[in-house]
Order: structure tokens, then sequence, then C-alpha cells
């Protein structure tokens, strides 16, 4: 009997994405409203993504704006790039690595499994939402302007 | 510092998807010369994500320019598509799954779970990797035209 997906399942998400951005980046990014994915055709210019797999399956994505990308990263490692550097991309892959490794430990009942993140650059790209997950979008604000986190789950 | 992905790890996967293009799509593809995606310029305009964990991680893409995606979508759903749609999104992203479920076998000392495909959609766009390894890409000839594989994989061992 697969086990069900809840909004539930995407606290550990949510709250692995303020405790890495206070801790690891030094600012303190405030939750929106929790959208389904399927109502929202957003566009970014730089997404990280992780895979994962176990008794769920599914993917994490962060996406931002360029120029949030490059402050927020620039914060993160300390760094004064001025464009969409490879560190920056670095960066936003590392972000994404340790959002989904600590919000695996909250849902061990899914023994999830972690990918390598996959780095997304190109100006208004979208993330379509795997066919029969559950997919949801968090808007987050910061001082450095707002991203989204997208998580999107099945039980397999 | 990172590494290459090392040709035996990236061979599965280049196998793996001339076999799905021959069964599902009944096409011949050619793969090229293995290359950095990083300094290249890769750019392509849906692109279909597989993340793998277990006891190696990775991820494997499938990248399309967009009339090689139409083209490869028409012939694999059996109906001519001309834009970029829900269908296309679907076919994409199940490509990429039936590659790396099918590359798993000459993989089973790893025993790699793969994860749900996430498709990209947007003009241009490029794709990399994290810090932890340097994918590398194969580039593929095809009757629908030209598309990337791109393969990161990290074994523990």
């Amino acid at each position: 009997m697969p086990l069900a997906i809840r909004v539930e399942h995407v606290n550990p998400f949510v709250s692995s994405t303020m405790e890495t951005f206070t801790k690891m980046v030094g600012i303190e990014p405030k939750p929106g409203k929790l959208m389904l994915k399927k109502d929202s055709k957003l566009n970014y210019d730089i997404s990280g993504i992780i895979g994962l797999s176990g008794m769920a399956k599914g993917s994490v994505a962060i996406s931002f704006p360029k120029e949030t990308a490059i402050a927020i990263c620039n914060k993160f490692m300390s760094g004064d790039y001025k464009d969409l550097h490879a560190d920056i991309l670095d960066a936003v892959g590392e972000l994404v690595n340790i959002i989904a490794g600590n919000a695996k430990k909250d849902l061990t009942e899914f023994s999830i499994a972690i990918s390598l993140p996959s780095v997304i650059v190109g100006a208004n790209h979208q993330i379509a939402e795997p066919k029969d997950s559950f997919s949801f979008v968090v808007p987050f604000s910061t001082a450095l302007g707002g991203f989204h986190l997208a998580v999107s789950l099945k039980p397999s | 510092m990172a590494s290459p992905v090392k040709v035996e790890h990236i061979n599965p996967f280049v196998t793996a998807t001339a076999e799905t293009f021959k069964s599902m799509l009944r096409a011949t593809v050619t793969p090229g010369k293995l290359m950095l995606i990083r300094g290249n310029k890769l750019q392509s305009d849906i692109s279909g994500i597989i993340g793998l964990s277990g006891g190696a991680q990775g991820s494997i893409i499938l990248s399309f320019p967009r009339i090689t995606a139409l083209k490869a979508v028409s012939e694999f759903i059996g109906e001519k598509v001309l834009a970029i749609d829900e269908t296309v999104k679907d076919a994409i992203g199940e490509l990429a799954n039936i590659v790396a479920g099918a590359a798993k076998k000459d993989l089973t000392q790893y025993k790699i779970s793969i994860s749900l495909p996430t498709v990209i959609i947007g003009d241009g766009h490029e794709v990399q990797g994290g810090k932890d390894v340097i994918p590398m890409a194969v580039p593929f000839e095809s009757p629908f035209g030209p598309f990337y594989l791109i393969v990161s994989f990290k074994s523990e061992a």
C-alpha cells in the first residue's frame, strides 16, 4: 500500500529552506502562501533541481530571478559576482542540495534518497510538474529579493 | 576538485538512449564525441531531467531544440504536435524516464533508483551540474534533428 502524500509533506522542505537561508546565507526568508503548481505558470532565470527517490519519488527545485540569485549567492559565498558566473551556478546547486538533504531527515517514512543537483540557466524558463504528482510552490521573500521553492512528490 | 564523469558511467546511458529511440521512435540515433557542458554553451528549448540515487548519485538530462522535440514526440505518440504543450512535456519526461530505467540494468552494482522526471521549458536554456562532479554531454544526431544527453554520475566506491 503506497503511503499517501499530503500537503504537510511539503513542510520539511519549507523549514529546511528557512533554516538553510538563515544559517548558511545569513538572511531570513519569509514564506508566502503555498500554491498548487498547476495553477501557477511561473518563469525564472535560474533554478537548482534535485531528484528524490525512495518510497516517494519527486523533485525539489529552488528558482530565482537572475539579480536575486546573484545577490543571494554572493552573500552565501562572500562573493562579488556581477553576473551568472559558474560559481553562482554551483552555489545554487549547493543550496538546493542542502535543502533537500535536510528535508529528507524529516521524511523518514519515505526513506528518501537524493540525486545530484542540476542547475538550469535561461531567461524565463518554466518547470513543468511531473505527471500525476502532488506539486506545490511556496514563494519566499527576502531582503535580497524573492524566490520560489517547488516540491513534487508521488508515492512509489 | 571535482573530476569529470567516468566514461564507463556514461556509456550505459548512451546505449539506453540509442535503444529507447530505436524501440519507441523507430529511429537510429548516432552519438558524437563526449564534451564538457561548461564553456560550451549547449542551449536547448526543452529538457527532461531524471535524478539518480542509491549507491551512486547523479542525474541524466535529455535536452532538445524545439524542432527536434516536436518531431520526436510526434513519432513517439503517433500524432503530429506543432507546439510545446502538456503532451510534449509529458512525452519528453517519459523519454528521459525510459532512458534512465533502461540504463539501470547496466549499472546494477549501484542499486540505482530514479526520481520523477522534471521537464524544463525555456528558449535557449542551459543545464549545468553542481560542484561534486563535472557533467559530460553527448551530442546525438537523429532523424528528428540534434539533441544532447547530459550525464552527472558519482559513485560512493
